[in-house]
């Protein structure tokens, strides 16, 4: 373990040689246990070190970025970065902005509930051996499985030219498990994710989960792929949320606003998104869910950030140079992926607050429509977006009928936000052992939370 | 390395090291402004071990961290993967052109100047797109030494020029993004320049399109649509587990005469080429894909074992993966096959294609950048499409044409192909 006042000291010590207009140093050490079963073989078993850090200064407007394994001449470290910096500076010769935010020196342990360290490698290994063997056990028609386990057991230590210090010790815990079934050269696969920032309790107790996915994709080797068209749709919690993360709150990283004036006018602060019953928010304060942390990597305390409230655009995610460029309050929104990045706005638990519908007044009047299920994954461009569910279920005169495969949505993100017509009050967040990407830097932890909610006008792709 | 692995025979049957260095140098423009300079280096070491017919790993970046780096390695080989395969010996090893040292000797100034040059082309074709470009170098070795008495070393470099930019406005938002990336130095920009340019161009007009069944062209970066739930068909552990449609197929006529796919890990300058994969295997040619027929898997030395076959110098710690994935070109041309369509769709970009069931051979995404086609002409730009494919049946039995002409992209060369009765869904 590392840490303790002699890096304190080390790394204010080194901040010394920076000549810039800012300049912090970031340190981690991520202790990491992979367990991954594919088939009836324990495919992975692996831990791992990564340690490293780097150091980013800013010179005149102009970023330079030193990262590295070794801690030695770190004075050193911090001048090649402030050089780097200052050429860019001496190009662009803009006002260095970042906005004010308080010093702060502070160890921050991990309110941690079940510890992963705490659980043996070995009886890793059997418990989810154990899901393995109940998934390929279910039937003859499961071919194969996929188990896949990690936790991270992580220490951040942040200093800057400001006199911040703060140490940060975090944990990241993931899952998923996947069952698949062959018949008749038919492949299908279903599955189930997990995932918390301080409890490895959120992977036990995991056969019921386990037994509705096997039964899922049994019944979804009979299914027919959904045929293509615009439908109304219900979400369930899972899409909802992967929805609101792809169409809603990549657009809210200031980061993309900042530089390009048509954008921030497409983003302007009180314009009308959604329907009244729309609340959309990011927060870095929902312990338990990956993402979730105190401090962000540039220093700066976490916060709940609201973006859209009762359907208008309130706020969006900041670093402390796009809150200073827009002139607007930092939200502590500034992530990287590890020492090998430096921090860009990134979200943390996005969620679309919880309504007032029922499932049951949700359904009731579609004449034809798509339940859609479980979240596979999804991309947006800003404008537009495109996500696959797991399955789907066809509703036929207010009624759920057949399960239906291969549900892809598409869709123009400002258009569907003001389709959302109905949103339930059953809010779930949702976690995996997935993760966010931009800028090269994924799977960043990450985790989002809806209720049910319903679209107007959504189009699938499918089947001719 | 010698040493570690000294101290590693003493705890295990049999045992590898794995050392990988990289440092990097990078510059980037965004928002049509210089934004950062960045550097990077990073040193990792990996250590296996087999322990009574059971595998363990584990890795460190951290220096000097030796100790924690077997205690690791040995705590996960007592209750790790079961394998039933040896480590490979020394081999004789061809090794492709992966350095080029005009990469190491490029300066700051002219990544700069590379970079610039780009944005501000882009600039003056139109002030109100927003420019990125990225130029970076990177040099680095991989070494890889075990108790059979496999020792390797390969040095290489790595080029990439990364370029687009983003507009906004009335019509909506289009992000056009291309770039190259080899082991080979170059200053030779202009046909990214010309494609991005031409992109924001072409979609200056937008068109509209009823859902339905059309011809589409796929543009050479978008390709990797189609042949990726192939390379997931075609991994050894797929046909292992026996979840892809391909077990047994060897020899099996699965798609048009005129397809095929190789994996090649002897292409001088390309990012996947290697003398040694990550398991000490040989790499060499394989023909995947021939005339349509399955020819082919992508092994490790694990699946391979379990298929009773040799592997095929695919082996990463993860499983099988793809070196360089080539698909050989036609004879038609981009033109004849636009002047072929009466109406259809060219798609260049798509957004979430990867999200699906590769098993199922399904793909469908949102074409984030595509143009219809009429009467052989570009028209212009139609979104809020999805296009939905099945490649099984797609690729055997709606396959239009392939290009002779071919693009790299990243450790992927393919040309342009054309499949007919494509479905198309847009909003009603």
């Amino acid at each position: 373990m590392i840490g303790g006042s002699n890096l304190k000291e080390l790394l204010t010590n080194a901040l010394k040689a920076a000549q810039a207009d800012y300049c912090e140093i970031r340190v981690e050490e991520t202790h990491t246990s992979l367990v991954l079963f594919r088939g009836k073989n324990l495919d992975q078993l692996s831990q791992t070190i990564q340690f490293g850090g780097n150091v980013r200064a800013l010179v005149d407007g102009g970023w330079g970025f030193v990262s590295f394994n070794s801690l030695d001449d770190l004075a050193d470290k911090v001048r090649a970065a402030c050089a780097q910096a200052k050429a860019i500076g001496a190009v662009k010769r803009e006002a260095s902005m970042l906005v004010p935010v308080p010093v702060v020196v502070k160890e921050i342990k991990a309110e941690v509930k079940l510890d992963p360290r705490q659980v043996s490698l070995e009886d890793k290994v059997k418990l989810f051996s154990g899901y393995n063997d109940r998934i390929l056990s279910f039937s003859p028609d499961i071919t194969s499985s996929q188990v896949y386990y990690y936790d991270k057991y992580i220490n951040v230590y942040f200093a800057n030219s400001e006199g911040s210090y703060i140490a940060q010790e975090k944990f990241d815990i993931g899952c998923n498990m996947r069952a698949i079934a062959t018949r008749d050269g038919v492949t299908v696969q279903e599955g189930v994710g997990m995932g918390s920032n301080n409890d490895f309790g959120c992977v036990l107790n995991k056969e019921e989960a386990l037994l509705k996915v096997c039964q899922l994709t049994l019944d979804l080797l009979d299914a027919p792929t959904v045929k293509g068209g615009e439908y109304t749709i219900i979400l369930d919690p899972e899409m909802a949320g992967l929805f609101v993360h792809e169409a809603f709150g990549h657009l809210s990283e200031a980061d993309d606003i900042t530089e390009n004036e048509a954008l921030r006018s497409v983003m302007t602060l009180g314009k009308r998104f959604g329907r009244d019953i729309l609340n959309i928010y990011d927060s870095g304060l929902t312990q338990g869910n990956r993402g979730s942390s105190m401090f962000d990597d540039e220093g700066v305390a976490t916060e709940k950030t609201y973006l859209v409230r009762e359907g208008v655009l309130v706020g969006r995610l900041h670093s402390r140079e796009s809150a200073a460029k827009m002139n607007e309050k930092p939200t502590g929104s500034a992530r990287a992926l590890d020492y090998r990045f430096p921090p860009i706005v990134r979200m943390r638990t996005t969620c679309i607050e919880a309504g007032t519908s029922l499932f049951e007044d949700m359904i009731k009047d579609i004449k034809l429509g798509v339940y859609a299920v479980g979240g596979y994954g999804g991309e947006t461009n800003g404008e537009m977006f495109t996500f696959t569910a797991g399955c789907g279920y066809m509703i036929r005169d207010g009624k759920i009928a057949e399960l239906v495969k291969d549900v892809t949505l598409t869709g123009n993100v400002f258009t569907t936000l003001a389709n959302i017509d109905m949103i339930g009050q059953d809010f779930t967040y949702e976690n995996s052992a997935g993760g966010c990407g931009k800028s090269a830097q994924s799977p960043l932890a990450t985790s989002d939370g809806s209720p049910h909610i319903r679209v107007q006008k959504v189009v699938i792709g499918g089947a001719k | 390395m010698q040493e570690l692995l000294n101290r590693a025979r003493c705890v295990a049957d049999q045992a590898e090291v794995y050392k990988s260095q990289t440092k990097q140098e990078s510059v980037s423009f965004q928002a049509s402004k210089l934004k950062e300079i960045t550097s990077t280096e990073e040193e990792a070491w990996t250590l296996r071990l087999i322990k009574d017919k059971k595998l363990g790993a584990a890795t460190s970046t951290k220096p000097g961290a030796t100790e924690v780096l077997l205690q690791y390695a040995t705590n996960t080989v007592s209750f790790g993967s079961p394998i039933n395969y040896s480590l490979p010996g020394a081999a004789e090893l061809q090794a492709p052109r992966t350095f080029d040292p005009r990469v190491t000797s490029v300066s700051q100034q002219e990544m700069l100047d590379i970079a610039g040059d780009l944005v501000s082309a882009l600039n003056s074709f139109d002030p109100m797109v927003k420019a990125m470009a990225a130029v970076q170098k990177a040099t680095g070795s991989r070494s890889l030494l075990n108790s059979a008495g496999f020792l390797g070393t390969t040095e290489f470099t790595n080029w990439t020029v990364y370029f687009g930019g983003e507009l906004v406005n009335d019509d909506g938002f289009l992000n056009v993004y291309d770039g190259f990336s080899g082991t080979d130095y170059t200053t030779e920009t202009t046909r990214l320049k010309e494609k991005v340019i031409e992109s924001f161009r072409l979609a200056r007009t937008v068109a509209t399109i009823k859902s339905g069944q059309y011809p589409v062209i796929f543009t050479p970066g978008e390709v990797s649509c189609l042949v990726n739930p192939l390379l997931a068909c075609l991994n050894g552990k797929a046909i292992s587990r026996g979840f892809s449609p391909f077990k047994d197929k060897i020899g099996e006529q699965a798609f048009d005469s005129r397809f095929s796919v190789i994996d090649d890990a002897q292409v001088n300058g390309a990012v996947g080429s290697k003398s040694f994969d990550r398991e000490g295997i040989a790499t060499a040619r394989r023909t995947l894909v021939t005339s349509g027929r399955i020819n082919g898997y992508m092994l490790d030395l694990q699946t391979s074992q379990e298929l009773g076959m040799s592997p095929t110098g695919n082996g990463s710690t993860a499983g099988p993966v793809a070196n360089n994935i080539i698909v050989p070109g036609g004879d038609a041309s981009f033109e004849q096959m636009l002047a072929s369509i009466d109406e259809g769709v060219l798609i260049d970009g798509t957004m979430g294609a990867w999200a699906g069931n590769p098993y199922g051979g399904q793909v469908s995404g949102n074409i984030s950048l595509g143009y219809k086609i009429e009467k052989g002409k570009i028209v212009g730009r139609i979104k809020d499409c999805m296009f939905s494919v099945n490649v099984f049946t797609d690729l055997r039995d709606n396959l239009a044409a392939l290009s002779h002409d071919q693009l790299w992209r990243g450790n992927f060369c393919f040309p342009y192909i054309q499949l007919n009765n494509i479905n198309i869904s847009t909003k009603s």
